[in-house]
């Protein structure tokens, strides 16, 4: 399976009569654009704005980030099974990406109504925020949209990412015809014997268990939200946004997906340090013991069975999640798989773990902070001069305060970096 | 401790650990039915508070189902 990625930097965006890329100047036909969104039935209300780094303004609320890629050679769509999009096997021939621009969702609309899963998530594009969250310095096309208030939530949420993903496609369609300035080719070749097979293993939430539905929208496999059996995936389906969609974090978006870090390096490194085998991608938040002790023998099982003898686990969330997470990484290393653990931390408190589940098997762990923001130490952010979605925001541990979303706000509670995309070094006293 | 995640509350050392149904339900199961769900809950209940009466010398698990069964024979053994 090969995959040519082809990239169209994008240095400047401005609104114009056309869509159009040129020479790394995208433009956008806002109005056309627009149109399209409307003609969905769906949709009550669209607009699109512009963010660009070192600007005084806030996006908020920030559904997902969705970086424009488009299918150009071989089967099948980018970020497949998403909004009725195809199923077929993607992986193969050529894709083209704009580089340096995101389509963000900004949209009320919740991913469920059965409470707990608050989009809490926003971007702001200059200040103590934007330094650290990777969109910050991106030019963000903002998709500012608002569904029928009658219809079902599930509905609402296919209806606002398609107008996303709407925006997105006519975007990456302006570079379907052109030579990428930039390309690289993604084939796991046959290497050495002598080097080490490597698995991947991304944990992805399911919101099955919290929202009681078997269709609710969030980060899905081939458009599939549901608690479901580990999936092999070879790396490439990956890049073509196999894996996409939400959850309720600022790394869990489709964005961070096709960008994983983790993803990439391990394919860099393949034929070099090590032969990378394949993804084997389980969903969290299984509701019993048995179903988390199961789902990590099972993924553990399949390591194995593609003779692994190292592997990489991640994940996207958080709480109970962290059972089956931690079990897939004993489950790996009693089978003899070396495994490393990509995560963020709890606070750490006196002489306690910031692990749930400290396990004497996890003995080889990456952290990359702490994922309370408050630990940071940010402060309060800065007022700004321009928001782009609502002008007010609910705020407080118990959800019972509106405040203006232009002012002074406490930066979004979780700050997870799932895949290692922040450069934040810590001193350990 | 009564948990649906018994395997967590075992390795970070809750004393009494009581199987509990799921996470979203831990103390009852609406599959049975408003009336068995509530006997469902008591069960459970009562487990907890009989386990408090057991000497335990670390991490002990007891399944609401085998642990009453066994009490509710010892009892008529008794009798």
């Amino acid at each position: 399976m090969r995959l040519d990625l082809g990239t169209f930097p994008v240095e400047e965006v401005h609104f114009g009569s056309r869509t159009h890329w040129k020479d790394g100047s995208l433009e956008i036909n806002s109005e056309e654009l627009v149109k399209q969104i409307m003609s969905d039935p769906r949709i009550a209300h669209a607009k699109i704005e512009l963010a660009k780094p070192g600007e005084s303004t806030r996006i908020w609320p920030v559904r997902d980030v969705i970086e424009p890629r488009i299918k150009v050679k071989g089967p099948g769509t980018v970020y497949p099974g998403v909004c009725d999009r195809a199923i077929i096997t993607v992986g193969q021939g050529v894709t083209h990406r704009l580089a340096g621009v995101a389509v963000i969702e900004v949209s009320e609309v919740l991913q469920h109504e059965a409470g707990g899963d608050f989009t809490e998530v926003y971007i702001d594009m200059s200040g103590p925020w934007a330094k650290i969250i990777p969109y910050a310095s991106l030019l963000n096309v903002c998709v500012v949209v608002e569904p029928d208030p009658v219809l079902h939530v599930d509905i609402k949420n296919r209806a606002v990412h398609q107008a996303c993903l709407t925006v997105s496609d006519a975007l990456a369609s302006t570079v379907k015809d052109l030579v990428p300035p930039q390309s690289e080719v993604f084939e796991l070749k046959p290497v050495s014997s002598s080097l080490p097979n490597v698995v991947y293993i991304p944990c992805i939430h399911s919101p099955q268990a919290m929202s009681g539905s078997l269709s609710t929208f969030c980060v899905s496999i081939y458009g599939i939200t549901q608690l479901t059996p580990p999936w092999v995936l070879h790396p490439n389906e990956l890049l073509d946004g196999a894996i996409s969609g939400p959850y309720r974090t600022p790394f869990a978006t489709s964005w961070a997906l096709v960008n994983n870090p983790v993803l990439l390096e391990m394919y860099r490194r393949h034929g070099t340090d090590f032969n990378f085998v394949t993804c084997i991608a389980l969903r969290t938040e299984w509701t019993k013991q048995y179903e988390k002790e199961l789902v990590a023998l099972q993924t553990a099982k399949y390591a194995s069975l593609f003779g692994a003898q190292g592997a990489m686990v991640t994940w996207d969330a958080g709480g109970n999640e962290f059972m089956e997470v931690i079990r897939t990484v004993q489950a790996c290393e009693r089978l003899g798989i070396k495994t490393i653990f990509l995560t963020s931390e709890d606070y750490s408190a006196e002489g306690v773990s910031t692990m749930l589940e400290p396990i004497p098997e996890a003995d080889a762990m990456t952290s990359t902070g702490f994922f309370p923001s408050a630990a940071l130490g940010l402060g309060e952010l800065p007022p700004v001069e321009r928001v782009i979605g609502s002008p007010q925001k609910v705020v407080g541990p118990l959800r019972d305060q509106i405040v203006p979303t232009a002012g002074k706000l406490t930066p979004p509670r979780r700050y997870d970096d799932h895949y290692g995309f922040n450069r934040l070094t810590c001193v350990e006293t | 401790m009564v948990t649906a995640i018994y395997g967590l509350a075992m390795t970070t050392g809750a004393i009494r650990v009581v199987k509990g149904k799921r996470i979203e339900h831990v103390l009852g199961d609406p599959n049975l039915g408003v009336e068995k769900d509530r006997a469902y809950s008591l069960r459970l209940v009562r487990t907890g508070l009989k386990v408090l009466e057991e000497a335990v010398s670390g991490p002990t698990f007891f399944d609401p189902d085998e642990y009453m069964k066994a009490k509710e024979q010892e009892a008529h053994h008794a009798a």
